[in-house]
């Protein structure tokens, strides 16, 4: 492992040291190489888009279809101090509608606050609601409390909810469906919506992003390489393939795109059920936002570090998600970098290029295709309205900039935890009262 | 008061939605016209009037996966013409802004065809949707208290004109825990409904936790087979000391045209 880094870290010098030496003796070349490399990348995510559109509109015409016996479900949902949303949350675990065996675990993770005194109500009532106390144990984080959650329960699938969540009724039936009826799937993986999306503009803003993720990620992927990921929530698991796979990585903050890697080496699909929908909330307020989002990107950095430092990872489709991670979290971020470089340089006079070439339209070009997968995921999911159509306008030149802010943190946070040999904490997201 | 503000403003914008596309879709199609005229063959115009049909022949869904298409092929487009004329920033600034109309007034077009579609889809969909849920509680098959007692008022009218015995069962949900009352109410309407002879027997919700059901044209053999089967499932889903707090009573019904004191309160 040791001398994949330091090679891939002889690899990152040299090809920096290339576009320094490019740049001293032809700038046009280095302009060249990085507009390539940049259209490629837009021409990768309209595909992604126009599929993802194709998917949608195709699944609107397939039926669902019913099944002679429903396996066994275990819902797992862990939940740290939650006494804010818990009670909203077991209530429509309670009205989940399935035909057969459904256990709920409510997996309390050492919560100082009302959750164990609400869990345990349910539980004196139903009888398949559970309030499990989880011991103490380090690493802290959802991981953990999963995998504890795996050791007492024993059906043949396990769903995990985020302890905000409320799927709509027939959420798990269709994620059950899709996944019976595909031999090869690990699982199923359902759809998440927001429900304080009329807050204010920054959980509009998070509403919009994460209906382009699914659009995107999900059913874009799915229709043009049979991929998809898991979600984190509303996800189905077969418990056979988690057993193969050794349960979850418990270092891994971002526990869901981590074992999504693993299903995919192991040549497994994930389905992915649009129509089986959960409602969460997002952060309301910018703190907690940025608290979520930079945990979020130090799993994903961790993902990365995995990726570039473990063998197997640019084999099969597991290339499609290996790529994709390297796209957004190192060859995107250049771009960011390279771009600000150049702007300040422009702006302060010191370096200018006399030639003839269309960077006013290519910018147009990316202000388009991310603005276009903005509106098309708000008409797959039937949400425009005019304030959410304003907002997408906007996005590009507020939400979409926050990302360099959000990366460089959590790089920064990243690197001083791996210098100083600490694990990263799991940090947990401030649940808001709803309204 | 928020609620009613939010209303207040969807109606508004109801009414407003197809007047201001329909503004949107004119105005913009004037300007590019004007802007493109010189530069365009005039058959380009009527290819584009078929493209725009294309927007109204299925779901909204479609229409934008049009759209789409469209968006992503002419920006793509401009920009190889952009390289192969290597376009000045003048020129550039030009076509991103006949461009951009252009998006405006597809948008536009797009947004006429899902109002068209959502019509079309929210008639069927809300006659179905009102049939099926005028006067119940919620999608579990319980009536509310005014139409049970409407229902009911019928149904014994029936029942003492054909000299038929029937029982009428209540259960009080009112000695449960605060917290799990509600959901309650909803697992056991939603026990009832099914286990209950649908089109035959009718359940309400007659007080703030107490479930009602009227089983008509049944002895005490028929109110013995459907109790078992109903405490058959309610000891599936609820703990041993829940049951033992939910509160049962059955009336025998022979000959009354209304429901006995106490039913509804």
């Amino acid at each position: 492992m040791r001398r994949r880094t330091i090679l891939l870290f002889i690899a990152f010098f040299l090809f920096l040291l290339a576009i320094v030496i490019g740049a001293v003796y032809n700038i046009l070349f280095v302009l060249l190489l990085t507009t390539a490399l940049f259209l490629l990348l837009l021409s990768y995510y309209s595909l992604l888009l126009v599929a993802g559109l194709y998917n949608r509109v195709k699944m609107e015409k397939t039926p669902v279809q019913l099944l002679e016996n429903y396996p066994g479900v275990d819902i797992l949902i862990p939940a740290h101090n939650e006494g804010v949303v818990i009670k909203d949350t077991i209530e429509a675990m309670v009205g989940i509608k399935y035909p057969g065996d459904l256990q709920i675990y409510v997996l309390n993770d050492n919560s100082t606050d009302e959750t164990a005194e609400i869990a345990q109500v349910f539980d004196d009532t139903y009888k398949n609601v559970h309030h499990i106390k989880v011991p103490p144990g380090e690493p802290r984080g959802k991981s953990r409390v999963l995998n504890y959650g795996l050791s007492i329960s024993a059906n043949k699938y396990y769903c995990v909810y985020d302890a905000d969540n409320q799927p709509e009724p027939d959420a798990l039936i269709k994620l059950i469906v899709t996944a019976e009826q595909n031999e090869e799937s690990a699982g199923a993986v359902g759809y998440v919506r927001t429900m304080n999306e009329s807050t204010n503009w920054l959980t509009r803003m998070i509403s919009i992003e994460f209906q382009v993720f699914q659009l995107l990620m999900q059913s874009g992927r799915w229709q043009l390489f049979k991929t998809g990921s898991l979600t984190g929530t509303n996800m189905l698991v077969k418990r056979s393939v988690i057993d193969e796979l050794g349960g979850y990585d418990p270092y891994a903050i971002a526990e869901d795109a981590e074992l999504t890697l693993r299903i995919t080496q192991k040549g497994y699909y994930l389905p992915i059920v649009p129509d089986s929908i959960t409602w969460e909330q997002e952060p309301e307020t910018l703190s907690v936002y940025v608290k979520q989002r930079t945990r979020w990107l130090q799993g994903n950095l961790y993902i990365v570090e995995k990726i570039l430092t473990e063998p197997g990872y640019f084999r099969g489709k597991l290339l499609v998600h290996s790529i994709q991670q390297l796209t957004v979290y190192v060859i995107f971020w250049l771009f960011l970098i390279v771009s600000y470089v150049w702007f300040i340089l422009g702006i302060l006079d010191i370096f200018s290029l006399q030639y003839s070439y269309p960077l006013l339209f290519i910018w147009y070009l990316s202000y388009i295709i991310y603005t276009a997968q903005l509106f098309a995921a708000q008409a797959t999911q039937r949400t425009f309205t005019p304030i959410n159509v304003f907002i997408s306008v906007i996005m590009y030149f507020t939400y979409a900039q926050l990302f360099t802010y959000l990366f460089i943190r959590s790089s920064i946070r990243y690197i001083k935890a791996k210098k100083n040999r600490q694990i990263i904490g799991w940090d947990k997201t401030a649940r808001f009262k709803s309204k | 008061m928020g609620g009613a503000m939010r209303m207040w403003k969807s109606g508004v914008w109801n009414q407003l939605k197809i007047p201001i596309a329909s503004i949107f879709w004119l105005l913009t199609m004037v300007v590019l016209i004007m802007g493109t005229y010189n530069e365009i063959p005039i058959s380009a115009y009527f290819v584009f009037a078929v493209i725009a049909l294309l927007f109204f022949i299925g779901s909204d869904r479609l229409a934008f996966f049009f759209y789409v298409i469209l968006t992503v092929g002419t920006v793509f487009a401009l920009l190889v013409i952009a390289f192969r004329d290597h376009w000045s920033p003048l020129d550039q600034g030009l076509a991103i802004g006949l461009h951009f109309l252009f998006l405006v007034h597809l948008f536009a077009l797009y947004s006429l065809s899902k109002y068209v579609y959502q019509f079309r889809s929210e008639n069927y969909f809300l006659t179905e949707r009102i049939l099926h849920l005028e006067g119940f509680i919620s999608e579990e098959g319980v009536l509310s208290r005014k139409e049970f007692e409407k229902q009911a008022a019928f149904i014994l009218a029936m029942m003492a004109r054909r000299k038929e015995t029937g029982y009428i069962v209540q259960i009080d949900l009112s000695e449960l825990p605060r917290m799990t009352k509600r959901t309650a109410l909803l697992s056991v309407g939603s026990i009832l409904h099914t286990e209950s002879r649908q089109h035959f027997d009718i359940i309400g919700k007659t007080g703030e936790f107490k479930l009602t059901i009227l089983l008509q044209n049944t002895n005490a053999d028929g109110l013995a087979i459907v109790n078992d089967r109903i405490e058959k499932r309610l000891r599936e889903i609820f703990q041993e000391h829940v049951l033992e707090r939910m509160k049962w009573t059955a009336t025998r019904i022979e000959g009354q045209t209304a429901l006995p004191e106490g039913v509804v309160s």
